[in-house]
């Protein structure tokens, strides 16, 4: 870890707020050589074991955020993120009244105050310049156009996962990512979740011998095209339906859609097939195969209706299988490394790994140190992203991450529509002679939304 | 299962793959019959979907709005598998409102000029937000031939149409298109300014570099806010390959956040050592806090010259930046720098320094240990310590004879370092060594060198062994001190040569050394010196001594119990000689701790005979009480009223006295739960998972009579459901077990079982299947309930229990029909006899 005292942070964030004040000028980009000692003024990295155990970082050092889509999930991370003493939330928005009332009510508990600003349209929390970042999770089919929208605005982004909705709008979300050098994070987060490393690391560091297959808990495969029956819309300032669509395609209101992300997940207009669980299962398997910047090539269809057994091949050899039931764990999320070696299985609510060989185990906490020290990482997925907006340092999952491993989650889904194998071309980011399969790559945006 | 389109040109034949191998020779009309033949055996894949083309134009051609949904699925079939056929009634509903998102994702899709052109034609004839679509459709196809009418929509008056057409044209993203962006972010207004600018950054990352600067430049000239200029500023530096450094760095030292927060964002992942050596040479023109931050980004760049930068730096005046790149040189370090950080171990200015050079030191991923060793002998007592610290950290097995040689270093501390490293490290072989060193090490360290006898010696994987090198030791002329510490360490082998060793040492000329084997005896690790310890407390007129080896009898004697264990003749027969030895209160207590946790008649009784003591009534009462919540699980008896009464006299009104009572209710209250089992297992096999192990039979259920049965008894007192915790006396993910019982009915009766499983479970009552559960899941009451007919007499109901993972437990509630109580019941674990574990 680099060390950097507050005093140093402090200073900071003041020139940072009187950068921002200034309205923004001509510049002349080949002036400021030879200055010396000039600062970079972002807020810089502060372990957040230097404040000490019940201090908070003054106000002027916080990271502002904004939290878009507060919901179940979004909800839930939003109160996350309030425990980071180095936040502050000071807007939340949401298409439901109930869900933003609430939520504002969340943070202005928090901070003692009345400061929260509730938004309806997230264009306006966007607009805001001194919103740094945002949290959001307003359902798969705004996660990828809200992303690019806000990293457009500059702001970086924590977006829940799954992360994009078609294999197009990945690519999309990472070159935005890059080429407006912004911070983005998926929340796919056991990949920061210690157990989860443990097991990740035995399978990295070859405890397991050359790992052949890894096994991927997923939700039974389920996209449905049907409509539920018309419902009377609610009064526009409890739902903007329209809003609620947002890019996907129209649809009669039903009060069912909104019933916890239960409820829509299983639409293909609204859901995204087997990455319901498998933007994390095959997330946290790739980024153990070595392929978190890459997808599996081949995709064989099980021939049955809810994707279990659906095997992935890898270039190099090895397999990724879905389950769908827990015979190789117990819980939800669950993965299972196998070698030549042994195996190691994890998911939701272990205490420990399930291994082969007790003596897999026999240094585990020294394995989770290392790796935190060889990647300089915390256990904590949001405070990774908070420490890379500081640090410019890229997230632990970040947007070509999230695009690769939602490929296959997509690659997956297509050929589970399409009841047939497929072949995936990695560097040409197309299907192999599969034009039908390469239609699916994406999906129209209703207007007037667009990327 | 594998059913592949393929590209098909069909040819006369409908199959070219057939075609092909026809001779042109045959007939037209020969050709025409095989063509017949052929089609019926091998139907064109087209074919089918032609026909569900054709339906699904028929449905959009119905008059609009009467099949809202058809016509929606309709769509989707044609998105995947439309062609030029499709695009006419597709386009008709461009303007649809509900329909045009679906048209739209179908005319994206279709390859070839017709749906493209359908889009452009729609261009011009929509508005509004169905305009909005059209236009960003036709930036998904790429539509070059749509750049023309695309330009002209800039400067379009609906702020919405000119964005989505500049955003189209970035798609596309020509020279053409370049100059079209180009040519209107210089005369547009301010509302689309930063549209365009958007669509200027897209469409020069995806044209070629030499032409993308041109456009950069141009958007960190412009007009913008900063974090767009930034991005055209990263493009400006990218697009110029090597020759964008010195560019590269004008935005690292400059004063805008956001020009900063790019370069420091590029310095991370833009590779190769010329950024390496820029960022190298910029390092003394940023602030001490920004040249921390820089050290971080020399770690993510991880070349041999962020190596080289974080050497340089430790030259540096700022001690916080020693600190940092001392700290670094443990991710990014090689055997190169050893030196190095060992001289700032030895000198350092300040205590980080030093603390920063250990911690890197000691993780440095190169072969850097005998490195070290060579260095220890000459080092200051003070920096021996360190690397002997960073030698245990690193797990040198090659420093033991080094560590050995430290260990006979006159100074103290050195030689305590010296042994605490060799316990962690040295093998089991080098004990002899190691306790020759005992001869001549300071003598203040010798009490912590002794106490690593026994961990060095548990790495002899024969553990008949592992005493032997101490035992041989022992033969020598050794001070008394030294002879004391080899006891004690020979209490923490506890093999059979270690105790028999002691139980000499306990006649021992020497007080000392008896008290010294006493002692040693007291830690043992299982029950083996029981007996002697007893035979002691009756044989010696010190008190002292004589609580002492109470104290540990009283201990071994807690090791088998568990409060649910039957116990066995010979644990019975140590608490009667605990009952006969005990004399002053504190030995009283000790005696009544055990006997509570022992479920046995004989417990309970001498409990109750300690009632009378006033000094230990209070414990007296609990441990009566205690002994009987558990025999109570197995059916009233007499023995137990009596003594559940006496103790609700003596005790009236407290809390002990009212729990004796309502143990006493409990008494005469019909049976629920089944709270006293005996449990066998675990049984598992390798590779074998928990759904499979379950139709498996193992020897209970083979009818072989196992060794063993362990009693799992629960208290009716404790709280909650009557949940049986197999966890408890066994454990492990994937396994087996059996549980069994005796029902005692006075009459034949219907009754209903109650079964609750975690995970799965199979019963058998008298020897029938009554309950089969393959399953997997947290418990709940009553999960599975059967009706059965109970004989008079024993019923004997056996389960068979399996585990997945997680907990593992289960329960059974026996009541009668319409879930009221059954009278009369009992239950009954026999007697098994059990061996001492």
């Amino acid at each position: 870890m680099v060390w950097i005292t507050t005093e140093d942070v402090l200073d900071a964030k003041e020139r940072l707020s009187m950068a921002k004040s200034k309205k923004w000028t001509r510049r002349g980009f080949l002036k400021g050589a030879g200055l010396a000692g000039v600062s970079l003024s972002m807020p810089a990295f502060i372990p957040s074991a230097c404040q000490g155990k019940d201090s908070r970082v003054a106000p002027s050092e916080r990271i502002v955020l904004g939290a878009i889509g507060v919901g179940g999930r979004g909800y839930y991370d939003l109160t996350a993120i309030l425990q980071e003493k180095d936040v502050q939330v000071v807007a939340v928005c949401d298409v439901r009244k109930s869900m933003r009332e609430r939520a504002k009510s969340t943070v202005d508990a928090h901070y003692g105050n009345q400061d929260c600003v509730e938004h309806a349209d997230f264009r306006d929390l966007l607009d805001r310049e001194d919103i740094e970042g945002i949290i959001t999770a307003p359902g798969d089919r705004w996660h990828t156009p809200i992303s690019v929208m806000a990293m457009r605005a500059g702001k970086d982004v924590y977006s829940e996962k799954p992360s994009t909705l078609t294999i197009a709008q990945g690519r999309i979300l990472s070159d935005v990512a890059r080429d407006h050098a912004r911070i983005f994070q998926t929340g796919t987060q056991r990949r920061s979740e210690a157990l989860f490393v443990l097991a990740d690391e035995l399978a990295r560091l070859g405890r397991l011998g050359e790992v052949h297959t890894v096994y991927a808990h997923t939700l039974p495969f389920a996209m449905h095209r049907h409509w539920l029956p018309e419902a009377p819309l609610p009064a526009k300032e409890d739902l903007d339906w329209e809003m609620w669509l947002g890019p996907a395609p129209w649809r009669p209101y039903h009060p069912d859609y909104l019933n916890g992300c239960g409820a829509w997940l299983d639409f293909f207009d609204f859901g995204t097939g087997v990455a319901g669980w498998c933007s994390h299962t095959i997330c946290q398997c790739q980024g153990v195969l070595g392929y978190d910047l890459d997808s599996g090539t081949e995709y064989h269809y099980p021939g049955n209706s809810n994707a279990d057994s659906f095997r992935v091949s890898y270039a190099h050899g090895a397999d990724l299988v879905l389950s769908v039931g827990s015979s190789k764990w117990k819980g939800s999320c669950g993965v299972r490394y196998e070698g030549t070696e042994g195996w190691v299985s994890m998911a939701d609510g272990y205490h420990s790994p399930e291994v082969s060989s007790p003596s897999l185990l026999s240094d585990r906490r020294r394995l989770v140190q290392e790796y935190m020290e060889r990647t300089r990482r915390p256990m904590n997925h949001l405070r990774d992203f908070l420490d890379c907006m500081r640090s410019r340092r890229q997230a632990t999952t970040h947007a070509e991450v999230a695009h690769r491993s939602m490929t296959t989650c997509h690659a997956i889904n297509i050929s589970m529509l399409l009841q047939r194998d497929l072949t995936w071309d990695s560097s040409k980011e197309e299907f192999v002679h599969d034009e039908e399969a390469n239609r699916m790559r994406s999906r129209a945006m209703r207007e007037p939304w667009h990327m | 299962m594998t059913k592949k389109r393929t590209e098909c040109d069909p040819g006369p034949c409908g199959n070219p793959g057939i075609c092909s191998t026809l001779s042109p020779a045959f007939p037209c009309l020969m050709s025409l019959i095989i063509f017949l033949i052929l089609f019926v055996l091998f139907p064109c894949p087209l074919a089918g979907e032609e026909n569900e083309e054709t339906r699904c134009i028929e449905i959009l051609s119905t008059p609009s709005n009467e099949n809202l949904f058809e016509k929606v699925q309709a769509c989707e079939r044609l998105a995947i598998l439309g062609t030029d056929r499709c695009v006419p009634i597709l386009s008709s509903y461009l303007s649809d409102p509900y329909l045009s998102c679906y048209s739209r994702s179908c005319l994206e899709g279709i390859p070839g000029p017709a749906a493209a052109a359908a889009l452009r034609r729609a261009m011009n004839e929509l508005e509004g937000e169905l305009l909005l679509g059209v236009i960003h459709s036709v930036g998904v196809r790429q539509d070059a031939q749509a750049v023309d009418a695309l330009s002209l929509l800039l400067s379009h008056e609906d702020l919405k149409i000119a964005a989505v057409a500049a955003s189209a044209l970035a798609r596309i993203a020509t020279p053409k298109v370049a100059r079209c962006l180009m040519d209107a972010f210089a005369s547009a207004s301010p509302e689309v300014l930063l549209h365009l600018a958007d669509a200027i950054l897209t469409c020069a990352a995806r044209i070629e570099p030499r032409e993308a600067i041109v456009l950069y430049d141009a958007l960190c000239q412009a007009e913008l806010p900063a974090h767009l200029k930034a991005a055209a500023a990263r493009g400006a530096v990218l697009s110029r390959g090597k020759e964008g450094i010195e560019l590269f760095l004008e935005f690292l030292l400059h004063d805008e956040p956001q020009f900063q927060n790019m370069a420091l964002g590029l310095a991370r992942t833009w590779g190769g050592e010329e950024i390496t050596q820029a960022l190298i040479h910029a390092m003394d023109k940023l602030s001490l806090r920004d040249q921390v931050l820089m050290i971080d980004v020399f770690l993510d760049r991880r070349d041999a010259l962020s190596r080289d930068a974080l050497l340089q730096t430790l030259a540096s005046q700022q001690p916080r930046l020693r600190v940092a790149a001392l700290r670094g040189l443990g991710i990014l370090g090689d055997d190169s720098c050893v030196q190095t950080l060992m001289d700032h171990l030895a000198a350092p200015i300040l205590p980080e320094e030093r603390d920063a050079a250990a911690s890197s030191l000691s993780k440095i991923n190169a072969p850097i240990d005998d490195t070290i060793c060579l260095a220890l002998p000459h080092a200051k007592p003070e920096v021996k310590i360190q690397l002997m610290r960073i030698l245990t950290q690193r797990r040198s097995l090659e420093s033991v004879p080094f560590l050995m040689d430290q260990a006979r270093e006159p100074w103290v501390e050195v030689s305590l370092a010296a042994f605490t490293s060799l316990a962690a490290l040295a093998p089991h072989e080098t004990l002899p060594k190691i306790l020759s060193l005992l001869l001549s090490c300071p003598p203040e360290a010798m009490d912590t060198a002794t106490e690593i006898l026994a961990t060095v010696a548990s790495r002899n994987p024969d553990a008949a062994s592992r005493a032997a090198p101490i035992v041989v030791f022992l033969q020598e002329e050794l001070p008394v001190r030294l002879r004391s510490g080899l006891l004690k360490s020979l209490g923490r082998i506890g093999n059979q040569q270690a105790y028999d060793t002691l139980r000499e040492a306990l006649e021992h000329e020497e007080k000392d050394v008896q008290d010294s084997a006493l002692r040693a005896l007291l830690s043992w690790h299982d029950t083996t010196p029981t007996d002697l310890l007893l035979d002691v407390a009756g044989q010696t007129k010190d008190p002292v001594k004589r609580t002492l080896a109470l104290r540990g009898a009283s201990r071994m004697i807690d090791m088998p119990l568990s409060k649910c264990s039957s116990p066995s003749p010979q644990l019975l027969s140590w608490l009667r000689r605990m009952r006969e030895q005990v004399q002053s209160p504190e030995e009283v207590k000790l005696l009544l701790s055990r006997l509570a946790s022992t479920c046995h008649p004989d417990a309970l009784d001498m409990a109750a005979s300690l009632l009378d003591m006033p000094e230990a009534r209070q414990e007296a009462c609990l441990a009566v009480v205690q002994i009987a919540g558990l025999l109570t699980s197995m059916g009233p008896s007499e023995g137990v009223r009596s003594a559940l009464h006496l103790v609700s006299n003596k005790a009236p009104g407290t809390p002990v006295g009212i729990q004796a009572e309502e143990l006493l209710a409990r008494l005469n209250a019909p049976m629920d739960y089944l709270l006293a089992w005996q449990v066998n297992g675990p049984y598992m096999q390798e590779g074998v998972m928990c759904e499979d192990l379950y139709p498996m039979a193992f020897g209970p259920e083979q009818g072989q009579e196992p060794e063993k049965w362990q009693w799992l008894i629960r208290s009716p007192t404790e709280e909650g459901p009557g949940r049986i915790n197999l966890l408890q006396i066994m454990d492990g993910p994937h396994r087996v077990a059996y549980a069994r019982t005796w029902l005692i009915s006075p009459e034949e009766q219907p009754a209903r079982l109650g079964f609750g499983f975690d995970d799965g479970g199979k019963a058998w009552l008298n020897g029938q299947v009554v309950c089969e559960a393959n399953t997997s899941g947290a418990w709940t009451k009553d999960q599975h309930i059967v009706d059965v007919t109970l004989r008079k007499g024993e019923n004997l109901l056996f389960l068979k229990l399996t585990q997945h993972s997680g907990p593992w437990e289960f329960s059974v509630r026996v009541f009668g029909l319409e879930d009221k109580p059954l009278n009369g019941l009992q239950i009954a674990i026999m007697e098994p006899v059990q061996d001492l574990p």
